[in-house]
Parts: C-alpha cells; sequence; structure tokens
C-alpha cells in the first residue's frame, strides 16, 4: 500500500514537472488552430485547404504560410465581393509534417470536405508531388507556395500552380551570386531531399559551366545531426564556399546545425544555400554566430520593397502580433487570393451553388490560368505549365543575425 | 594524419555519448533479457529537462515567462550573468542541471518500468517488447504536443568565449567536446566500480545471472530492476543534455538515430556487458567518423553495419560477450 502511494506521488510530481517545462517553452512554436466558422444566414461557406508542416519537418515555413492563408482568408472575407455574393470562406488546415507518405492521407483528408474549391499547398517539393496526385484525380485546383523542384509543373497535372520560382532559376541564381562575390572552389553538400538534389543539380551544372571548381560533393541524411566528419573533410579541401541544397531545421535537412559545426570546426568559408535556410528558423538553430555570414537565394523579392508589401506586412503583424512576415508567406497570401479570385468569378458567372462542384472546379481551374493581379511578390499571373510569370530571385545574407537583402548583389 | 587525428576527436565525442546510451539498453537487457526500445525516448527527455531547466537559469526570455507566472522565481533574473559567465556559476549550473536532468529522467524511467513493464515481467516477451514500443511513441508524441517539437538554447557566453584547444595548429577540440569526453569516461569508470565493487552492484550481478536464484537469497529483485531503470534513462539524460548543448538544440525525434546506433553499440560489445556497451559506443563512434571522413558520408552506416555483420559472423556474442546457452 504504502509502495503504491509512494508510486502516486512519484507520478504526479514527474508531471507536474512536465507541464512546468511546457511552461518553460511556452510561446515557442505552438500549433494553432482555427475552428471553421459554421455558416451563417444563407451565406455559402467555401473551404481552402492549406497543406504544409504545422507540427515537424519545415514547421517555421509552414506555419507562416498558414497564418498568410488565413489572413487572405480574413480579408476576403471582409471584401464587397464576398458579400455581394453572400459567400464566406473558411481555411481547412492539413498537417502533412514535411513527410511525403503522410501526404496522402491528408490530401484525402482535405478532398474530403464538401465545400473544398481549392489547396494553397504543400510546402516540401516531396510532399507537393504525391499529394497533388489527390488534388488532380479529385480535380480540385493546387497551388504551391514553396515548392521549387523544377519538374513538378511537368508531370501533366493542369491543376497544378506554383507562385514561387523554381529551382531551375534558383540553383543558377545562386551559383551566380557565388561566382560574383568572388568565390571559385565549392564544397556540395545536400541533404537527400527531392529538394535538395534537384537544386544541387541545378547548381552544379551552371557552377561547372561558369568555371567553378567542385572539391568536396556530399549528401547527408535526412535528420542527422552531426556534421563532425563532413566538416573535417571540408576544412581539409578548404574550398572558398560551402554550398548547401537543403532545409534548415534540426528534423529534416538541419542545415542550421550543419552552419553551427562549420563555425565551430574552423570552416571560415561562408555557407550558401538555398530557399530552403532563408529563414528565421535557421538561424535560432546555428545560433547568432554560426549563421552569420550566410547567404542564401530565394524565389520573390524582399516584401518591404514591393508595392502592396507595406498594407501586407501591416496587415499580418496587426493580425498575428509578434510573428514576423518572412518564408513563403507572401507566396502562400498570393496563392490564396489567386483561388479566392477565381472563386469570386466563377461565383460572379455561375452562382454561388456551383462553384463547388465538378464543373466549378474544373471553372476555377481554368480562371486561375487566365489570371492577372497584383500580388504581394509582384503581378501574379501563370504560364502554360503553371508556374508564375514573375520569377524572380533574391540573393540574402545574415548580418547581425537577421536576413536582409545582400549589398554587394542587390545594391 | 592530421586529418585521421580530427577524425578521430570526432569519433570519440559522438562515441562518448553512443557509450552512455547503450549502457542503457545493455543493463536492462543484461537484467531482463528484454529490448527497451523506450530508451532513446529517455534520451530525448533527458534533453528537454537538461534543456528547460538550461533556459531556465540562463535565457532572459524564460525567465520572463517563468517569473510572470511565479513571482518568486524572479530572482533567477540577477543570477543569469552569474551562471552563464563566471566558470564557478557556470560550473554550479551544469551540476544543477545535469544532476536534476539525471534524477528526474531516472524517476521516469523508475516509473515506466513500474507501470509499462513489470506487469508483463511474466508475459511472453514479446509482450514486454510492444509495451516499450508503445512507451517510445507515448513518450515522443507527449513531447510534441505539450513541450514542443524542438527547444534551442544559445550557448552560454562562458562557453562560447573559450577557445577551441587546438592542437599541432590544425585539430579542433571543442570545449564542449572535451567536457563530454572526459564527463562520459569518468561516468563509465564510476558506473564500473559500482557494479563490481558495491554490495547493490552485486545484487544487480546476482540478478542478471538468475532473477529466481537471487530472489531466494534474499535480493529484492524488484528493488534491483528498478535500480536498473534509474541508472540506466539517467545515463541517457546526460548524453541527450550533452546532446542539446553539442549541437545547441533538441528535437522531440533526436532520440532516433542515436538510440539505433547506441543499440547497435551495445551489441557490438556483446549485449548484457557493461564494458562491452563502453567499447562499443566508442568503436561505433569512431567507424562512423573513419567511414564518413574517408569514403563518404552516404555509406557511413553502410560501413558500420557491414563492420558489424563481420565482428557478429566471428563472435556471435559481440566483442566481450560470452556465448550464452539459450534459455528455454
Amino acid at each position: 500500500m504504502k509502495s503504491k502511494l509512494r508510486f502516486i506521488v512519484a507520478a504526479m510530481l514527474t508531471l507536474a514537472l512536465c507541464f512546468a517545462l511546457v511552461a518553460c517553452n511556452g510561446g515557442d512554436d505552438t500549433t494553432s488552430s482555427a475552428p471553421a466558422d459554421a455558416p451563417t444566414d444563407g451565406k455559402t461557406t467555401f473551404a481552402i485547404g492549406f497543406g504544409g508542416p504545422l507540427t515537424q519537418g519545415s514547421v517555421g515555413f509552414g506555419q507562416g504560410a498558414l497564418r498568410a492563408t488565413q489572413l487572405a482568408v480574413k480579408q476576403a472575407n471582409e471584401s464587397d465581393q464576398a458579400r455581394d455574393l453572400n459567400i464566406e470562406f473558411r481555411v481547412v488546415e492539413a498537417d502533412d509534417q514535411s513527410d511525403p507518405t503522410r501526404a496522402p492521407v491528408v490530401a484525402n483528408a482535405l478532398v474530403s470536405e464538401r465545400d473544398l474549391v481549392g489547396v494553397v499547398g504543400h510546402f516540401n517539393s516531396a510532399v507537393t508531388e504525391p499529394a497533388g496526385l489527390v488534388y488532380n484525380e479529385a480535380g480540385v485546383i493546387q497551388i504551391s507556395y514553396g515548392s521549387t523542384r523544377p519538374d513538378l509543373t511537368h508531370m501533366g497535372r493542369d491543376n497544378f500552380f506554383r507562385t514561387c520560382a523554381t529551382d531551375a532559376l534558383q540553383g543558377p541564381t545562386a551559383a551566380q551570386s557565388a561566382w560574383d562575390l568572388g568565390f571559385r572552389s565549392a564544397a556540395l553538400i545536400d541533404d537527400s531531399s527531392t529538394y535538395g538534389q534537384g537544386l544541387v543539380e541545378a547548381f552544379t551544372t551552371k557552377w561547372i559551366e561558369l568555371g567553378g571548381e567542385v572539391l568536396v560533393e556530399e549528401s547527408t541524411q535526412q535528420g542527422q545531426s552531426d556534421f563532425g566528419p563532413v566538416v573535417t573533410r571540408i576544412r581539409a579541401a578548404g574550398p572558398d564556399f560551402v554550398f548547401f541544397a537543403g532545409t534548415g531545421d534540426a528534423t529534416t535537412g538541419a542545415g542550421g546545425l550543419f552552419a553551427r559545426q562549420l563555425k565551430d570546426g574552423g570552416v571560415e568559408a561562408p555557407m550558401v544555400g538555398g530557399d530552403g535556410i532563408q529563414d528565421q528558423v535557421f538561424i535560432d538553430e546555428a545560433g547568432a554566430t554560426g549563421a552569420e555570414g550566410t547567404i542564401a537565394t530565394k524565389p520573390g523579392m524582399p516584401i518591404e520593397d514591393m508595392p502592396e508589401g507595406a498594407a501586407f506586412l501591416q496587415a499580418y503583424e496587426a493580425e498575428f502580433p509578434g510573428e514576423a512576415a518572412g518564408g513563403f508567406d507572401a507566396f502562400a497570401f498570393d496563392a490564396a487570393n489567386a483561388i479566392i479570385n477565381a472563386v469570386f468569378e466563377v461565383a460572379a458567372d455561375k452562382g454561388a451553388a456551383e462553384v463547388a462542384t465538378p464543373a466549378g472546379r474544373r471553372a476555377i481551374i481554368e480562371a486561375v490560368h487566365n489570371i492577372n493581379f497584383n500580388g504581394v511578390t509582384g503581378p501574379v499571373s501563370f504560364d502554360e505549365f503553371g508556374d508564375n510569370n514573375n520569377a524572380i530571385i533574391t540573393t540574402f545574407l545574415v548580418q547581425d543575425g537577421e536576413w536582409i537583402a545582400h549589398p554587394e548583389i542587390h545594391p | 594524419m592530421e586529418f585521421f587525428l580530427q577524425l578521430l576527436v570526432d569519433g570519440l565525442t559522438v562515441g562518448g555519448l553512443y557509450a552512455l546510451i547503450a549502457l542503457g539498453f545493455t543493463m536492462v537487457y543484461g537484467i531482463l533479457l528484454m529490448i527497451n526500445f523506450a530508451h532513446a525516448e529517455m534520451f530525448m527527455t533527458g534533453g528537454f529537462i537538461g534543456y528547460g531547466m538550461l533556459n531556465l537559469f540562463g535565457n532572459y526570455t524564460t525567465i520572463g515567462i517563468v517569473s510572470d507566472a511565479l513571482p518568486f522565481m524572479s530572482f533567477l533574473k540577477s543570477t543569469q550573468p552569474f551562471f552563464t559567465t563566471t566558470a564557478l556559476g557556470f560550473i554550479i549550473m551544469m551540476i544543477l542541471v545535469f544532476g536534476t536532468s539525471a534524477v528526474l529522467t531516472g524517476c521516469l524511467g523508475m516509473l515506466i518500468e513500474r507501470f509499462a513493464y513489470r506487469p508483463l515481467r511474466n508475459s511472453p516477451r514479446l509482450c514486454a517488447l510492444i509495451s516499450a514500443l508503445g512507451m517510445s511513441l507515448f513518450l515522443q508524441n507527449f513531447v510534441l504536443t505539450f513541450v514542443g517539437h524542438r527547444m534551442v538554447f544559445p550557448t552560454p557566453e562562458f562557453l562560447a568565449n573559450l577557445d577551441a584547444i587546438n592542437v599541432f595548429g590544425y585539430i579542433f577540440i571543442a570545449p564542449i567536446d572535451m567536457i563530454i569526453f572526459c564527463s562520459a569516461l569518468v561516468l563509465l569508470f564510476v558506473l564500473d566500480r559500482f557494479v563490481n565493487k558495491t554490495k547493490l552492484g552485486k545484487a544487480m550481478r546476482a540478478t542478471a545471472q538468475d532473477k529466481d536464484a537471487a530472489g531466494l537469497m534474499g535480493i529484492n529483485i524488484n528493488s534491483v530492476i528498478a535500480l536498473t531503470f534509474f541508472i540506466g534513462p539517467a545515463l541517457g539524460a546526460v548524453a541527450g543534455t550533452f546532446f542539446g548543448m553539442k549541437y545547441g538544440i533538441v528535437t522531440f525525434n533526436m532520440g532516433l538515430f542515436p538510440g539505433i546506433k547506441a543499440f547497435t553499440a551495445a551489441v557490438l560489445g556483446g549485449i548484457g556487458n557493461l564494458r562491452g556497451a563502453m567499447l562499443g559506443g566508442f568503436l561505433i563512434g569512431i567507424l562512423e567518423a573513419m567511414a564518413s571522413g574517408f569514403v563518404s558520408i552516404s555509406y557511413r552506416d553502410v560501413i558500420t553495419f557491414a563492420v558489424l555483420i563481420l565482428i557478429l559472423i566471428f563472435r556471435p556474442g559481440g566483442l566481450l560477450g560470452e556465448s550464452v546457452v539459450e534459455k528455454v
């Protein structure tokens, strides 16, 4: 009896500690959820699916893009068009955890929503591909905000679009930027992901063409945390820079940990990467000193430089105090708006009741093919394959613990 | 040569962590003949508790949140510089952090043994195995849901200001690596003495040899097993906290790879044998470093496991393990 009591006390103490720890970590990466609003006063409600990593994987990107989608939907619901047409949107979240095997599951969950009119998603190229198969079969439009692998738009799926530029552009731009900065020899590291391999290929082709030298080629594993031996090899080879094609967060590509270990291991050469590392998570995990001097390319221009940017940043800040818009948020915002605008168009044309039918969904896809509006990332219109015509790559640099547009490349 | 030595340093540090985790696997196997799959999660939980404590002592943001909720904790604000910048403060902080993490994780290990394994002790071994898998999933998802998928902590200033030890102008030994390696050696030595020289250690060895006979000789089997489930996770927690300090982050799934590697280390050294686990841990660490340094990191696991298979062909019981006749 006594020993039982001891155990219960011990159990309670342990639980109490766990909750204390929860409190310690409060504010960091809590998952948000927007409850679906019940349809009110005869309004027709449409669901906009959001797919992205929300609890594991590239969470920083996923959570940000979700907030941007929610903001777009909120603004749409307050707009005159929505009132005139008597329609309302809601966001349905699907957490793919950056896991390709989860993609069909969450995609099917989204497709099973009766009033689904389109999907904003997904983030990782490896997830976007299998999820896209489900949306394609269901005839639902899918607009990715962050999948940069080039061949995604060339799989014969006419329901697939993306607002971001691709690695076919990003890889060469990164190579050109590195060359322009005076680098001549490279260590090429990819994180074995669909995205990383695509990016490193695009980069290498251009790099060799420019006449650059490749000293080390390596593929790390997903979820790996120790890069000691790779760092040692890189230090022995002594390249001008280390090109890392992969994601930054520790649960997938671990670019942040890699950058930290490069600095700790005495490698002076800076890390150059793609959009996978261009976010705050990378800086958090690399530490301020580890991240300092890292260069990364990213589709799009800095939001604050865009005509619509200031209004977006202001609305974002007002809606989500304490959260800075970054990563692919602007692309998600534009993706959501592309769907919303198309829905308005179809609803005005055929009536709200017809939008969420197969014919309506088909009409949405057609409408997005012909869409043209001024988004946060610039003019949004798509080519025949579904790629954004407005494809710009910006090179960023970490200075004093923050990503800024690289002053030497974007004077 | 320098290249080789640097890889050796890399390997020994990681190997030290593997050895600490491997002990937990091997101790439990030695006594219960059960592979405790939840042990990798003890490593993870220990890392989170250690990191929570580190943040509590050294991170203004966390201290702010805590002292808003519990005003009496606000004294931490004034002690923060002492803990993070001075040598004495840093050492005290380390003792507090590692002590708390080890004791709490040890208690958690005992709890798990009491509720997840003890009721199944006389069931087929498969049941305990599945229970362990379940525990592992439960802990991972518990941490993911209630704590978050990761926790970061800026390196304490004192540690960041220490220069890397530089041998021959080429070999870098980071201070934290030095601390990890030395602490691992000390802990392994203490544990070895404890098991081989003390009465409790003798009781543990007796229980490992034959549970029932040991019980008849007046050894309290339950408390010996509970003790095993305290020591293993406590060592795992130390490894987890070191892991976090080395890489600057703890994540809810960080137990996966080190867990598999440490288990491999335990098998390589001869599962059930303490010194074997220590040896295996260091060996696996060095092997990995050499394989990824001289060949390629993509071939790291291929080479490591090829060596494991080779060794098991010639010594099926592992390097230091004795081939035990299968108990029926």
